[in-house]
């Protein structure tokens, strides 16, 4: 068992062994001496705005062409139930009980354009 | 710690000497920030690169609200921190592992074995802790400097650094 003095002595040794390279801090180069660095990063910048753009503009043409879709369908759906609803109406029915049907209803047949 | 430059002259500078300023005085307090975060001397290196295009990407918005060197600071740190992440990431290893198998294979560590159960124990730290560790053991800052750079107060300071030397030494008893 390590004593408690023991390994407060070993502590204090316990430096780090890092070493660096000779002469690294004297011949040290910046990276932004490159120019070829900082066009990089201006271009990656352009890069993400122009796909930005791009991305937002087909998300509106998306949206736009949905909406506009949603409408016809919406209309064709109104027209379709217009014409079902008088069609079938009638479809099922017998001369007499059409007849039965607008007198009770207080309708003529040309109201009806029948 | 390092000397601040003056603010009035150095923001009439261009860019260019700004940089070569800060190169010049401030280079070996970057790569001692960043080196026992990063490791090795390869990462620190590239690191310590990537610091210095962020620097001349981003000076000429700095406000001069902080210290120049406190915000050259959390650049290193900062980018050191996604550094690891990143290359932990790309290895699919977890970081302490990364890290630890990297130091192994650095021929710029002459670390013996006691040495790398230290560096285990201090990645085993939570990030606060290691931190105010790192600065007070191996950069050997005043908790008076310490306090400045990271705007915590001198008592949280000490607590976090007490706490960090408590369970490291509990941990090498064990070792």
């Amino acid at each position: 068992m390590k004593t408690k003095h023991h390994i407060e002595d070993q502590f204090k040794k316990l430096k780090p062994s890092y070493k660096v390279p000779d002469g690294y801090f004297d011949n040290f180069k910046p990276a932004k001496a490159k120019p070829a660095n900082i066009i990089r990063l201006k271009m990656d910048k352009r890069l993400w705005i122009v796909a930005a753009s791009f991305l937002i503009l087909v998300s509106i043409g998306y949206k736009i062409m949905h909406w506009q879709e949603k409408e016809q369908h919406i209309l064709k759906i109104e027209q379709f139930q217009t014409n079902t609803n008088t069609q079938s109406l009638f479809d099922d029915l017998t001369d007499d009980e059409i007849i039965e049907y607008l007198t009770e209803e207080n309708l003529s047949e040309q109201t009806l354009d029948y | 710690m390092t000397n601040e430059p003056d603010i009035t002259k150095f923001k009439l500078m261009p860019i260019d000497k700004q940089i070569n300023w800060i190169v010049q005085n401030y280079l070996q307090d970057l790569y001692w920030t960043i080196r026992p975060i990063v490791k090795t001397h390869e990462n620190t290196n590239d690191v310590l690169q990537n610091v210095l295009i962020k620097v001349y990407q981003y000076l000429p918005k700095f406000r001069y609200d902080s210290k120049l060197y406190s915000w050259l600071y959390r650049i290193a740190v900062n980018e050191s921190l996604n550094f690891i992440k990143k290359t932990a990431k790309m290895k699919a290893m977890d970081t302490n592992e990364m890290l630890m198998q990297s130091l192994q294979s650095d021929i710029y560590y002459e670390g013996d074995k006691i040495l790398m159960q230290l560096e285990e124990i201090i990645l085993s730290l939570p990030p606060k802790q290691q931190e105010v560790f790192r600065l007070k053991y191996f950069n050997e800052m005043t908790y008076e400097e310490m306090s400045e750079l990271l705007g915590t107060s001198i008592g949280a300071l000490k607590t976090s650094y007490h706490i960090a030397v408590k369970k490291i030494k509990e941990k090498l008893q064990h070792y």
